[in-house]
């Protein structure tokens, strides 16, 4: 009886170290100290075409996420996922972050896997992405995700971030405007000058270009050759029109129009360019023109007068 | 029984710990602490590690060039992966048996920061993965890096450095015990990742981040903005400094060269090629330098000066150009034209006076040509009484008075041919005296006319008397007539045809 007491003294004391040992070594965090089962997420896309830029109101750009999902095991988690087989995760993604020039959303923010030890399950969900027109062009736009497979029984919980980065394309937006009218009459010795204030529009510091279109024959018009527009939606530049009629000798009753066009492009990358807006400007020159007679004029002025005050003279004589 | 379960509890105890420190010797990935220190400080774990074979769990991942260079709006494409440290080559690392599957993610990182976010990065693919049946690919991406201008050009963009994240992923299996095939005695295995601790790890994701630098020189770009200004009025001979704005949008310290020319309009006298250094995004004032020619008159000619910007690394490539607005308009007395002016004034005037008085001279010379005497009313009122009273005096009249009209035609015709004559002879004698000489001649003769001449009109018969019988035909042919009597003559025919006109409003 003693030595069968003896022994069993000692294997209860064998015992009760060994599963302090055990339970000593075993790691809080696990779902458990043999089972450890918990899911595993993985989240990719198609990467090229996120390489190609989002036109701002241009439509939107649908990705599509694969995300693979797997169940991890411990020692003796294997038969208890063989009892889990067939049960559903639920996997819930949801966006964290968008620009503020950016709208992002989820075809499907919640997905489930079917539990199956022996495979990887691969689901789809579609991300949709637009880009507003106040987006700066070729600048990052990033949208970050968290994808999140729900703990189901034993299965621990599983989260994982991932960002998915975009560019926005430039978009030519140009606003011109006439401040001192876009219509003048003048002499024809004289010279109109036309303000054109344009404001930028699109999303990236743009270059516009002008040009003459329609310049009426015998008369002089001349544009500014090119204003640089600053980033941002607001940003302005000037440029100036300058008219001069014909100015032939005789009476001038002149009515012409003047066509500019405006063509906005992308100050680092002239490739990129934007539709020409044409600008017209109606010019009346209406008046006497002596181009050139003016001193002949006064000289003749001077010896008429002249010849008055001699006539003059000889008539009292 | 129970001793050797005793000894085998001891000997797993003294032995765990020396395999458990080897792994830890040399890991690379796995540094969380372990969680029995006691273990760390196991003489015979530490004897051990010399002779036991060591488990390598070191890696690394890198770039394959870690310095690139890149311009405004380029594509550069290189690869971050995991390669073998000995090698240095991107290869396929071993796949542990224990693993489920491993997957590393990236990300792009500036530590100086990006302004604007005109850094872009993408990764494809954006994740790479070893799994099981699948671990014979490279965990290896490709990056594409490119950038565009910053929106503010103060914010340039010269070396830049990408830190690249890459967070490695290790989805542990069952890590207390493994099959067989896998590792042959996997009680020793269980007792290590017992005591060694290891074991905590199955079926969790354990991971492990590296950080990659690749650095990015940016290759210079050269912009510049060129305001633009409104047209500027000139006058004739004026010269100013037309002062524009000029921006450096470029990334590094630059040159501009200004190449100003005229395109409309007749030529300016411009200012040669200048030039300005900015930092990028500095503005400065640039002068441009315009002369108007010294021209008598400028009915408004309308130009336009083109300002061509070159860098001066690259003279060839126009980087900007703007056109400016001048236009020129008025009258301009230089002294030079001042005394062309008063010159040609005083030539026009003299001109004007030689006019007049040659006019003058030529007029008092001819005189009138003849009236035919039977035409005047007094002279017809008298045919018509004779030719009433007495008919063969009346008949003697008429003959006289042919006679007579027929003489002062042929002194008419004689006087002009004379005037003529003279004129030729006289020309020689002007060009020797001055003009000043011959206008105070002709002057003197206009005003005070000769004596002689005077008494000879005195005698000189009229054309026009009502008794031609007294008027002998040889004084008719006089060569000279002077100017006074030419003037009575002009206001006797005026006074003449003042009477016509009374006596035909009369009838």
């Amino acid at each position: 009886m003693t030595k069968r007491f003896k022994t069993v003294k000692a294997s209860i004391l064998t015992g009760i170290i060994l599963i302090s040992v055990i339970f000593a070594v075993a790691p809080t965090t696990s779902a458990g100290f043999f089972f450890n089962l918990q899911s595993s997420l993985t989240v990719s896309w198609n990467a090229s075409e996120t390489e190609q830029p989002l036109v701002p109101r241009g439509g939107t750009r649908t990705l599509t996420l694969d995300i693979t999902h797997t169940v991890n095991k411990g020692l003796l988690g294997a038969a208890i996922l063989k009892a889990y087989t067939g049960n559903q995760i639920t996997i819930k993604i949801e966006i964290l972050t968008t620009p503020s020039w950016a709208t992002a959303t989820l075809s499907q923010g919640t997905v489930t896997a079917t539990i199956d030890p022996t495979t990887v399950q691969t689901l789809h969900t579609y991300l949709t992405i637009a880009v507003d027109e106040n987006a700066p062009a070729f600048g990052v736009g990033k949208v970050e995700l968290r994808a999140t497979a729900l703990k189901a029984g034993l299965i621990q919980s599983f989260e994982q971030d991932f960002a998915l980065n975009f560019q926005p394309d430039y978009k030519p937006l140009i606003s011109p405007q006439f401040p001192d009218s876009n219509t003048k009459q003048i002499g024809p010795m004289d010279t109109a000058t036309f303000r054109i204030d344009v404001t930028n529009m699109g999303n990236a510091r743009t270059i516009v270009y002008f040009t003459m279109t329609i310049v009426p024959e015998g008369w002089v018009a001349i544009v500014t050759d090119r204003i640089i527009l600053e980033e941002g939606i607001g940003s302005m530049g000037t440029a100036y029109l300058v008219v001069k009629p014909p100015k032939g000798f005789g009476y001038h009753y002149d009515e012409e129009t003047i066509v500019v066009s405006m063509q906005p492009v992308k100050a680092d990358d002239e490739t990129k360019k934007g539709s020409i807006t044409p600008a017209s400007f109606l010019v009346e020159s209406r008046g006497f023109s002596t181009p050139g007679f003016d001193a002949i004029a006064f000289i003749g002025a001077l010896a008429l007068v002249m010849g008055i005050i001699l006539y003059v003279r000889k008539r009292k004589q | 029984m129970r001793g050797r379960c005793l000894t085998l509890l001891v000997i797993s105890i003294i032995l765990c710990p020396i395999i458990l420190t080897q792994i830890y010797t040399v890991d690379a990935r796995l540094r969380e602490p372990m969680t029995f220190p006691i273990f760390e400080f196991n003489p015979l774990g530490k004897l051990a590690t010399i002779f036991f074979p060591i488990i390598n769990f070191a890696e690394g991942y890198k770039a394959t060039s870690s310095n690139i260079t890149l311009g405004i709006n380029e594509k550069v494409t290189f690869q971050v992966g995991m390669y073998n440290l000995s090698s240095g080559e991107f290869e396929v690392p071993n796949y542990p048996f224990f693993m489920t599957q491993r997957y590393a993610t990236f990300e792009a990182n500036f530590p100086s920061g990006n302004p604007g976010n005109v850094w872009f990065v993408v990764f494809d693919p954006p994740l790479v993965k070893h799994t099981k049946i699948a671990h014979d690919n490279l965990l290896v991406t490709n990056v594409t890096i490119s950038f565009t201008a910053p929106p503010q050009s103060s914010d340039f963009l010269q070396t830049q450095l990408l830190q690249i994240k890459i967070t490695d992923s290790w989805v542990a299996g069952n890590l207390w015990w493994p099959k067989r095939s896998d590792y042959p005695m996997p009680f020793f295995w269980f007792a290590a990742a017992l005591t060694g601790g290891f074991g905590k790890w199955s079926g969790s994701v354990v991971k492990e981040e590296y950080i990659v630098n690749v650095v990015v020189y940016v290759k210079p770009f050269h912009a510049v903005k060129i305001e633009a200004l409104p047209p500027s009025k000139l006058a004739p001979n004026e010269i100013v400094s037309i002062p524009v704005l000029v921006e450096n949008q470029g990334n590094y310290n630059d040159t501009f060269n200004f190449k100003i020319r005229s395109e409309t309009g007749y030529p300016l006298t411009l200012t040669k090629n200048s030039t300005i250094t900015l930092r990028p995004g500095e503005q400065r004032q640039a002068l441009v330098g315009v002369a108007v020619p010294a021209n008598f008159l400028d009915t408004g000619t309308l130009h336009s000066i083109f300002i061509d910007t070159y860098s001066v690394e690259d003279n060839t490539t126009s980087i900007a150009s703007q056109r400016i607005f001048v236009e020129t308009q008025g009258l301009y007395f230089s002294e030079e034209n001042s005394m062309y002016t008063i010159g040609f004034g005083l030539l026009f005037i003299i001109g004007v006076v030689l006019f007049l008085i040659w006019r003058r001279k030529i007029h008092g010379k001819t005189g009138k040509k003849p009236e035919k005497p039977w035409t005047l009313p007094e002279e017809q009122a008298h045919l018509a009484e004779l030719k009433r009273t007495d008919k063969n005096a009346y008949e003697q009249e008429r003959i006289l008075m042919e006679d007579e009209y027929k003489s002062a035609l042929l002194w008419y015709k004689d006087d002009k041919k004379q005037s003529r004559g003279k004129q030729t002879k006289e020309k020689p004698s002007k060009t020797e005296s001055s003009i000043f000489t011959t206008l105070v001649t002709s002057l003197k003769t206009a005003v005070k006319p000769a004596k002689k001449q005077k008494g000879k009109t005195k005698k000189k018969p009229v054309p026009f008397l009502k008794k031609p019988v007294k008027k002998p035909k040889e004084k008719i042919i006089k060569p000279l007539v002077s100017v006074e009597d030419s003037s009575k003559e002009k206001i006797l025919a005026k006074i003449k045809r003042e009477q016509d006109k009374q006596l035909r409003n009369l009838q």
